[in-house]
């Protein structure tokens, strides 16, 4: 039991040490949402904020089909805490991410409707929460942890 | 505690819920604004006339007043710009354009009375072409006439002049130096310059300032001075054109308008550029043939050459006695028109202008002075008179000494017979 105390006590320094730089506080909230074309190859870029990223993967799991991408409009947006939002039109859920060594790593996968798709989703920035508007008049508060509160019309 | 979250986190969200009743969404007022300020700003260029560009004041006002509420997402999402300086570049577009319209209208009005004026100054040019020919004529015969002839080419002279400023000045006037230099026009631009040139015939003032520049030059006879005069004007329009020319083919191109007469303007500059050298070889032949002397004919330096020492030569060949004519002709040649005229006056213009060499020059003049030598023989006669003179004192010399020594051998003889 002993060395068992040592040994995490020994652990709990190391790691202290490993993360002793942080830079806080930090927003990384982007004031509106993009609107994306997904091109021909499945490729989506953010002029303003210099990125870009391959949808075909997140499309396939949406929608179970390869090519469910093409001529599609991707909505996204980043909220304070650094996590990407990302739906589209007719998608039943909101998908977060987290970027990581030239990746977008899932966080979590909202779901907010069961059946159909929404239709005209869109993303407002309300911080600390993200806004979606969804069916006309559906409105949902969402963190990357998932649906903080709903209201509607 | 944990109550106490839930509360606030309704508070949050119900005052969200409270500002955003309607569910807008913040990516299409940001575009809604963006397009209606770029709306507003193509508005702006493609109006026509100064009363259009009013009712934009009150567009700006009112996307300014209706979007005050949104400002602040604006101000982030609008980057590079934000929400005040997207009006205030509206507004200043707004002026600009204002200015344009202010600029253009008293453009206008010059052009209005500036195509007035060179209507009436190419009316007086056609008379004076006219009366300068007649002139010209009668001067021949009536030695009176050429005071008359001066004072009307000085007349004609003075009139070219203003109305080729005139020609300059409108097209200056039609198309500002900006438009000019700038790389592609609008369409409404583009439509305005038409429109312009066509009602004040832009392209037939500037051919028929060409036009009548070169007749004046064959109606008259010009000095080198005058012929820079002209050659200065020339350069001046043709500089004009260069810089208006281009824009104004392609507009008329892509009307399918008056395009060949455009075009023609480049050639008629070149027609003009030949006209200018040939009046110098043309004032020359009539500076020879005032003095009745027939050159054969030349239109550049080396025919000039060869025609002044092919005159030469058939002179030198057909002086067969020294006679006054012939002492005459040379006279009158070498040093009334070529020492006296030609070479002072027209010569330093020539090679000036790379229209003569100066080997070319010395060619000619070792020619004339080959006719001197024909017409003014060396007298060797001072030798023959110095000579026989020599010859006459030295004879003379040895006769005295022959007859002193005859004299002595005489003297001594009758002494011995004593």
């Amino acid at each position: 039991m002993k060395i068992l105390i040592i040994a995490a006590v020994s652990v709990l320094v190391f790691i202290t040490g490993c993360t002793n730089l942080l830079l806080k506080p930090a927003d990384f909230g982007w004031p509106v949402e993009s609107v994306l074309k997904v091109d021909n190859n499945g490729m989506v870029i953010e002029k303003r904020y210099s990125f870009s990223f391959n949808t075909r993967e997140l499309f396939l799991t949406e929608t179970s089909d390869s090519s469910g991408f093409r001529g599609k409009d991707l909505r996204l947006i980043r909220n304070n805490n650094g996590y990407y939002f990302i739906t589209a039109n007719n998608f039943k859920n909101v998908y977060v991410f987290y970027p990581d060594n030239g990746s977008l790593v899932l966080s979590n996968k909202i779901a907010i409707t069961d059946s159909t798709g929404m239709t005209d989703p869109a993303f407002n920035q309300r911080t600390p929460y993200i806004e979606l508007i969804y069916n006309t008049n559906r409105k949902l508060y969402l963190n990357n942890d998932g649906i903080f509160e709903e209201n509607s019309r | 505690m944990k109550n106490l979250k839930i509360i606030l986190g309704m508070i949050l969200i119900f005052s969200f819920y409270g500002s955003y009743a309607t569910a807008q969404q913040d990516f299409k007022i940001v575009q809604d604004f963006k397009s209606k300020v770029q709306e507003i700003k193509d508005g702006i260029k493609k109006t026509d006339s100064l009363a259009e560009l009013i009712q934009f004041e009150g567009q700006i006002n009112q996307l300014a007043a209706s979007n005050a509420s949104n400002k602040s997402l604006l101000d982030k999402s609008l980057y590079p710009d934000d929400f005040n300086s997207s009006i205030e570049n509206l507004r200043n577009d707004l002026e600009v354009r204002k200015k344009d319209f202010t600029q253009i209208s008293a453009l206008e009005t010059r052009v209005s009375v500036l195509s007035m004026h060179i209507s009436d100054l190419n009316d007086r040019n056609v008379e004076l072409m006219s009366l300068v020919k007649n002139l010209t004529e009668q001067s021949k015969n009536d030695k009176d006439k050429i005071v008359l002839l001066q004072r009307s080419i000085t007349a004609l002279r003075t009139s070219l002049r203003r109305r080729d400023e005139l020609v300059i000045s409108m097209i200056d006037s039609l198309m500002p130096a900006d438009f000019r230099n700038s790389g592609t026009l609008s369409n409404q631009e583009k439509q305005n310059i038409y429109s312009k040139a066509q009602k004040r015939n832009i392209v037939e003032n500037l051919q028929n300032a060409i036009d009548e520049n070169i007749m004046f030059m064959k109606v008259t006879t010009l000095k080198p001075d005058d012929i820079k005069a002209i050659k200065d004007k020339k350069q001046q329009f043709e500089k004009t054109w260069r810089s208006f020319g281009p824009k104004l083919i392609e507009i008329y191109s892509e009307r399918g308008k008056k395009v060949k007469n455009a075009k023609e303007i480049d050639s008629a500059f070149e027609k003009w550029n030949s006209a200018i050298d040939q009046e110098a070889w043309s004032s020359i032949r009539k500076e020879f043939s005032d003095f009745d002397i027939r050159l054969n004919d030349y239109s550049n330096g080396m025919e000039f050459t060869r025609a002044m020492i092919n005159y030469t030569q058939d002179k030198i060949k057909n002086i067969k006695t020294k006679s006054d004519s012939a002492v005459k002709d040379y006279l009158v040649f070498a040093d009334t028109v070529w020492f006296g005229n030609i070479k002072p006056i027209w010569v330093p213009y020539l090679i000036d202008n790379n229209l003569l060499t100066s080997v070319q020059k010395d060619k000619i003049e070792s020619g004339i002075l080959k006719w001197k030598n024909v017409v003014y023989p060396v007298d060797y006669s001072w030798i023959y008179i110095v000579g026989s003179l020599l010859i006459s004192i030295i004879i003379i010399v040895l006769i005295r000494r022959n007859y002193k020594k005859k004299n002595e051998s005489l003297n001594s003889n009758d002494g011995v017979k004593e």
